[in-house]
């Protein structure tokens, strides 16, 4: 399993969400407070500048790698202002069955896609449902996908409920091709009868709305096998943490966080980047959060019930 | 904050005076002085804050704490006031975590600290005094948990837009492949300190498993629940109902408890469960587990020990700062278009957060 950190609001150097908090998303590749797997897999991110060329493009840059020796990420991080960004660190078993490559490292950008998406979850027995999903997608997005993640057929899965899966999209509308999404997952594993604990948290933004799901399947069934789920207790239900405000940065004190304010910033991640999490809310199980630009320049966040 | 010397018979001499002491026996409490020190904080100095290790309980002599939430975009919101005589984080002393919200002192203030590491180890030794104790706590936990859930209820506004459905239907036995082995039991989380599969077939006294499907209650509304429900796979949907509205309180998997406030204090229940996922749970009764609450018995004390961790994690669960939510299923996506459309055009889609 993995962790993501994403941002929407006023612009922020880089390197303030991914370096210098003591909770930062690269320290949780090595130090996560929330979960015992170390995030091995890779390092990727997206990340939207309103200034740059082509805005609504996102700057990318994965790696197979762990990010925290990477020095070429650490200069970008402290050069770079995005006004949204998704990121993830990509957690796999130790095991030499799992397939570790660039193909694999989230977020998933296709071409020509107007929005970008990671997960933090793991469908338990994906293999027996995958061919399943082909079903329900549409065949230029099936082309696209290069790996082995469940990740990236979730994200064809999700393109595939949309009207024109490369046109500019609104929240709605890919809010109702996740649940849809999720519907349809659910309806393949009962039919297969796939009945085990598994964690869907998506993120998905395209630089001016973001979606977070915090959600599973078949939560309380663990795995009857010895794999790490089956040991895993303590932190059962994967987790989703936001915070809002004017400005996340360094704060007077030397603390990062969120600055007082009308809501026009918000970060969601697994868990909170900071050790100290006064000011992180988490995002209820079973929910989608919902942010959107609201008229007056701020955000709008709202929290939704997934059945 | 800084900490003072502390003379011998000092430290338990101002427990006795706090009624969750009173009565208990004073080699008990003269035992636990060894696990306490002196604080004084100043004016506007914080005791702790929302967010730290919670691993203490604080008793004020002098002076008063202001109690407040730390909020995002830096805000907070004051939660209540602790005078001479009050206590403060004694639910840290039955289980670890982290502090929900943050101490100011409001006055000079000064006092004593007790650890949970004393308290423990206190209660591990099994004197009367000690299972006493230990009873008294989770009767005061499930208090602020009855009050907890109380104050949500209060806070919450009929929304007909919330809410779902669920039926009421008869649990059926666990298929026997559903039951849960002694391995799998014996991972769960409150078994975690029992010693051997014995002293947890004792606990549970031949309680069977039943199943329940999904969207079902186990805990119906307005009602006074008999047994204490352990969850052993799937999980339960603890929720506050008021009219169509409602807010989760609780998510409850594998290794936990259901119905501790109703089963514990003989009350109604102020919250409803229903099944989120498919459940095999067991039903204990609740005249056996209030027994247990005060049976020195080593069985009966980790089961006791394990029934109070839960109740603290409950309300920790039930205080954590999170927002609430309406139901977004398609179907319910597609018919709350025109109220989005609605708020949308009167500009009233504000933060949405509790």
């Amino acid at each position: 399993m993995c962790r993501f950190a994403a941002y929407l609001g006023e612009p922020v150097l880089i390197e303030d969400l991914l370096f210098e908090p003591d909770g930062a998303l690269v320290r949780q590749a090595v130090d996560s407070e929330l979960m015992t797997l170390l995030n091995l897999g890779g390092f990727g991110l997206a990340a939207w500048d309103r200034a740059s060329p082509d805005p609504r493009r996102p700057l990318t840059y994965r790696v197979p790698t762990i990010p925290n020796f990477d020095r070429n990420l650490r200069a970008l991080a402290g050069k770079v202002r995005a006004g949204a960004l998704v990121a993830h660190v990509r957690g796999v078993i130790y095991d030499s069955r799992q397939s570790v490559g660039l193909h694999n490292v989230h977020p998933f950008v296709f071409d020509g896609a107007s929005f970008a998406l990671a997960q933090n979850g793991d469908l338990y027995d994906f293999s027996r449902i995958r061919y399943d999903l082909l079903a329900h997608l549409d065949p230029r997005l099936a082309a696209l996908i290069e790996g082995t993640t469940d990740t990236e057929w979730v994200y064809a899965l999700v393109l595939s409920q949309l009207e024109d899966p490369f046109a500019p999209v609104e929240a709605e509308q890919a809010a109702l091709a996740v649940v849809r999404s999720l519907e349809i997952l659910r309806e393949l594993r009962t039919r297969r009868g796939i009945a085990t604990q598994s964690p869907v948290n998506l993120v998905l933004t395209d630089g001016t709305w973001m979606l977070a799901t915090r959600y599973a399947y078949d939560y309380g069934w663990y795995p009857e096998d010895d794999s790490f789920f089956a040991g895993e207790r303590e932190h059962d239900f994967t987790s989703l943490w936001y915070t809002v405000g004017g400005h996340f940065g360094r704060r007077d004190d030397g603390s990062f966080g969120m600055a007082d304010g009308p809501p026009t910033s918000a970060v969601v991640a697994s868990e909170p980047l900071t050790k100290h999490t006064a000011g992180w809310l988490e995002a209820p199980e079973y929910s989608m959060l919902m942010l959107t630009p609201s008229a007056g320049g701020g955000l709008t966040i709202e929290t939704r019930e997934l059945a | 904050m800084s900490a003072g010397a502390r003379k011998a018979g000092e430290g338990w001499g101002a427990l006795s005076a706090v009624p969750l002491f009173a009565g208990i026996p004073a080699a008990d409490l003269e035992r636990l002085e060894h696990f306490m020190a002196r604080f004084e904080v100043a004016a506007g100095e914080r005791l702790f804050g929302q967010g730290d290790d919670a691993s203490c309980m604080y008793v004020v002599e002098s002076g008063s704490l202001e109690i407040r939430a730390e909020l995002t975009g830096g805000k907070s919101k004051a939660l209540a006031r602790t005078e001479a005589d009050g206590l403060l984080g004694e639910i840290s002393l039955l289980v670890g975590g982290t502090r929900t919200a943050t101490a100011v002192a409001c006055e000079p203030t000064s006092g004593w600290v007790l650890y949970r590491s004393g308290f423990q180890m206190l209660r591990l030794d099994g004197t009367p005094g000690s299972v006493e104790l230990m009873a008294r706590l989770t009767e005061l936990a499930v208090k602020r948990l009855r009050d907890r859930y109380e104050a949500i209820a209060a806070d919450l506004v009929s929304d007909a837009t919330a809410g779902e459905e669920v039926a009421m239907r008869a649990p059926t036995v666990a298929a026997a492949r559903e039951l849960a082995s002694a391995e799998y039991v014996r991972g769960l989380l409150c078994f975690r300190d029992f010693h051997d599969d014995e002293q947890i077939a004792a606990a549970l006294g031949g309680a069977k498993p039943v199943e329940l499907e999904r969207g079902a209650y186990a805990v119906e509304p307005d009602s006074t629940p008999r047994d204490l429900l352990l969850v052993l796979r799937g999980a339960l949907d603890v929720s506050v109902r008021k009219g169509a509205a409602a807010q989760r309180v609780r998510l409850a998997g594998p290794g936990r408890f259901v119905g501790h406030v109703g089963v514990l204090d003989g009350g109604s229940s102020p919250v409803v469960a229903h099944t989120r996922e498919r459940v095999v749970m067991v039903e204990l009764p609740g005249e056996r587990v209030r027994a247990m609450l005060r049976d020195p018995s080593a069985p009966a004390r980790r089961f006791s020990a394990a029934v109070a961790e839960d109740v603290a994690r409950a309300l920790r669960q039930a205080e954590r700062p999170m927002a609430r939510t309406w139901a977004a299923s398609a179907t319910q996506l597609e018919q709350r278009r025109p109220d989005l459309d609605e708020r949308q055009r009167q500009g009233s889609g504000a933060l949405m957060l509790s």
